[in-house]
């Protein structure tokens, strides 16, 4: 079977392989003065072999300074001792030594006897704050389950090739900005944002929340027509939209509202809202993550490609969608073996593929057709053909019981598929 | 712990011996400066992670159990420092991935074709590639890491790196064939 793109990958490989360039010579030069010093080096190379016969046998003369030696030790030992015990009888005699130490004792006496004139409470007060100014506890929610990115040389000490850390890529934690370092240090703590601590998640909530929050912008006149679309920072220095802050007189009710669905105000979260669905979540690096509802064009999200970015749950009426998550993909590019794991995996979670079809042309799919059937009557043949990507997504009930599943082809509109349907859908693009 | 070869002693290195620690360099400097220009921008920056790998190769020796090739092993800590370094030093590179359009610059110098094997412009066209594609297809086309295993690695969702992955090769493989029109 021709695969353009496997021979691509192959030949890469293989290429790769044969690149002729190298490292600058004094390379190793640098990286041996950053290692831990070579004692072999140090000395002067390796060890210098020992010549056994180069060391002349212990004779006389030897023998005589070992015991010149001893001898002037012992010596010593002996004059220090009689010198030590004189001193000690000659101090006793004269009864001066008794008299210094008599002073000496009145001086530390004296010592204590000052500090006891403080007053008693004074021993028991607690110490003064050396940081009155900093007396003000700021609250940084902290989701145990996010746990922060280890410190760099606890990495390089567990470098280990079987593991997979899950570090790299935390821009957050590396961002090297010494001028944005030195700000945060000043700021005394107060305009620190609050980062966000967790996934909004309110459930089968998020359709009342929607209502509740477009009521409350009604009555302040911030949607004043039926074709709005807004988005709204709920952040803990206030809320804003489209960078206006909503004042203060008013804001209190959005802040009930937050809290009655338990949303907790913080950096880049947003319920997003138009007449055709609500999203409410966080706007992160990697993209948006939280919930939605509705019928959702995510370039409203400020995404401008689902498929990099979107890392939300979708749910479309209470039930799963083909959403990127939990979903099976399937590219263009890919191979039959990708279709095939895909067939496989539908029939794994409990859907029967009776028939199925796949052409290629030049490593690119050209059509995939995939036939379902159910005893509870789904008889449904889904043909896709010059796709980009097909997504397929097992709907499930509360109890794991299969629904059915869900489609959708490019950036189409997801299509729900239940176990009663029946018909066949052909999408050529 | 093993004898790599007839020449080089894993365990005279561990032990610090300069001139085994030499020859393990010099026996796959080439081959792991070839991955590290895979990972980096230029020859360079290449060198840097040469540098950060062969260091942290030395430092983290005693924990290469003797199980597996020890090349494998190598290949690994030379990949995982290039990612390392990626991360900590192009960080910001990362944020403003082209998502529409990847565009691979010509080789600037056209007797640099002539005079270099295809492994040099296959490098240098995926030197060429956004920071996260580049690593992206390099873990996968070349390291042959999962998808799965490359979004463990990268901290990304598994279908988001498929998408690149994708992308990456197809502008890989138009620009090779430009290339090579330009050759003949």
């Amino acid at each position: 079977m021709k695969d353009k793109n496997k021979e691509f990958e192959a030949f890469v490989r293989e290429e790769v392989q044969q690149f002729s360039s190298r490292p600058s010579d004094n390379l190793w030069d640098s990286i041996s003065q950053q290692m831990a010093p070579d004692y072999a080096d140090a000395a002067g190379g390796e060890f210098a072999p020992v010549d056994g016969s180069a060391i002349p046998d212990a004779g006389l003369l030897n023998w005589i300074f070992q015991n010149i030696n001893l001898n002037l030790v012992g010596m010593i030992t002996l004059g220090s001792l009689t010198l030590t015990v004189g001193t000690l009888l000659f101090i006793n005699g004269t009864g001066k030594a008794s008299l210094a130490e008599a002073n000496s004792t009145d001086a530390s006496q004296t010592e204590i006897e000052e500090l006891a004139v403080l007053p008693p409470s004074a021993l028991n007060d607690p110490m003064p704050d050396p940081l009155p100014s900093q007396n003000k506890t700021i609250y940084f929610p902290f989701d145990s389950t996010e746990l922060p990115q280890l410190p760099e040389e606890d990495l390089e000490n567990t470098l280990l090739p079987d593991e997979n850390p899950e570090f790299l890529f935390d821009f957050e934690a590396e961002e090297d900005n010494p001028k944005e370092q030195r700000e945060a240090q000043n700021d005394s703590g107060e305009n620190l944002p609050i980062p966000c601590s967790g996934d909004v998640n309110i459930g089968d909530r998020i359709g009342q929340f929607k209502t509740e929050l477009v009521q409350l912008l009604r009555e302040d006149r911030l949607i004043t027509s039926n074709d709005y679309k807004i988005r709204l920072f709920m952040e803990e220095t206030g809320f804003s939209i489209e960078n206006e802050k909503i004042e203060s007189d008013v804001s209190y009710k959005y802040t009930q509202l937050l809290s009655k669905y338990n949303i907790v105000p913080c950096e880049n979260r947003i319920a997003q809202i138009t007449p055709k669905y609500v999203a409410i979540g966080d706007l992160r690096e990697e993209g948006f993550r939280g919930q939605l509802r509705g019928d959702i064009d995510l370039q409203d999200l400020g995404l401008q490609d689902e498929s990099l970015r979107i890392n939300g749950e979708g749910t479309v009426n209470g039930n799963q969608q083909a959403g990127k998550k939990g979903a099976l993909i399937l590219y263009k590019e890919e191979k039959r073996s990708d279709f095939d794991d895909m067939k496989k995996e539908l029939e794994r979670q409990g859907l029967k593929v009776t028939s199925s079809s796949f052409n290629e042309d030049d490593g690119l799919i050209t059509m995939v057709k995939l036939h379902f059937q159910h005893p509870r009557g789904l008889d449904f043949s889904l043909r896709g053909r010059n796709f980009d990507v097909l997504e397929l997504k097992i709907l499930k009930g509360d109890n794991g019981q299969l629904n059915g599943f869900s489609y959708r082809f490019n950036k189409e509109k997801v299509k729900n598929i239940l176990l009663t349907t029946t018909g066949s859908i052909s999408r050529t693009f | 712990m093993q004898e790599i070869s007839k020449n080089i002693d894993l365990k005279a290195c561990l032990a610090g011996n300069r001139k085994e620690q030499f020859r393990l360099y010099e026996k796959y400097k080439v081959r792991c400066f070839g991955i590290c220009l895979r990972y980096a921008r230029n020859h360079q920056e290449a060198e840097d992670i040469l540098q950060e790998g062969f260091l942290k190769v030395f430092k983290v020796l005693h924990q290469y159990s003797g199980k597996g090739s020890f090349e494998g092993w190598l290949r690994s800590i030379m990949v995982r420092t290039a990612l390392m370094h990626i991360r900590k030093y192009r960080a910001k590179e990362m944020l403003t991935v082209e998502l529409d359009e990847i565009k691979i610059n010509k080789i600037p110098d056209p007797d640099m074709i002539k005079r270099q094997k295809n492994g040099d412009h296959i490098i240098y066209l995926i030197q060429q590639l956004p920071v996260l594609y580049q690593s992206i297809f390099n873990l996968r086309a070349i390291e042959e890491y999962s998808f799965k295993e490359i979004g463990e690695l990268l901290n990304m969702n598994e279908t988001t790196v498929r998408s690149y992955y994708f992308r990456a090769r197809k502008a890989l493989q138009k620009s090779y064939s430009e290339l090579r029109i330009e050759q003949q």
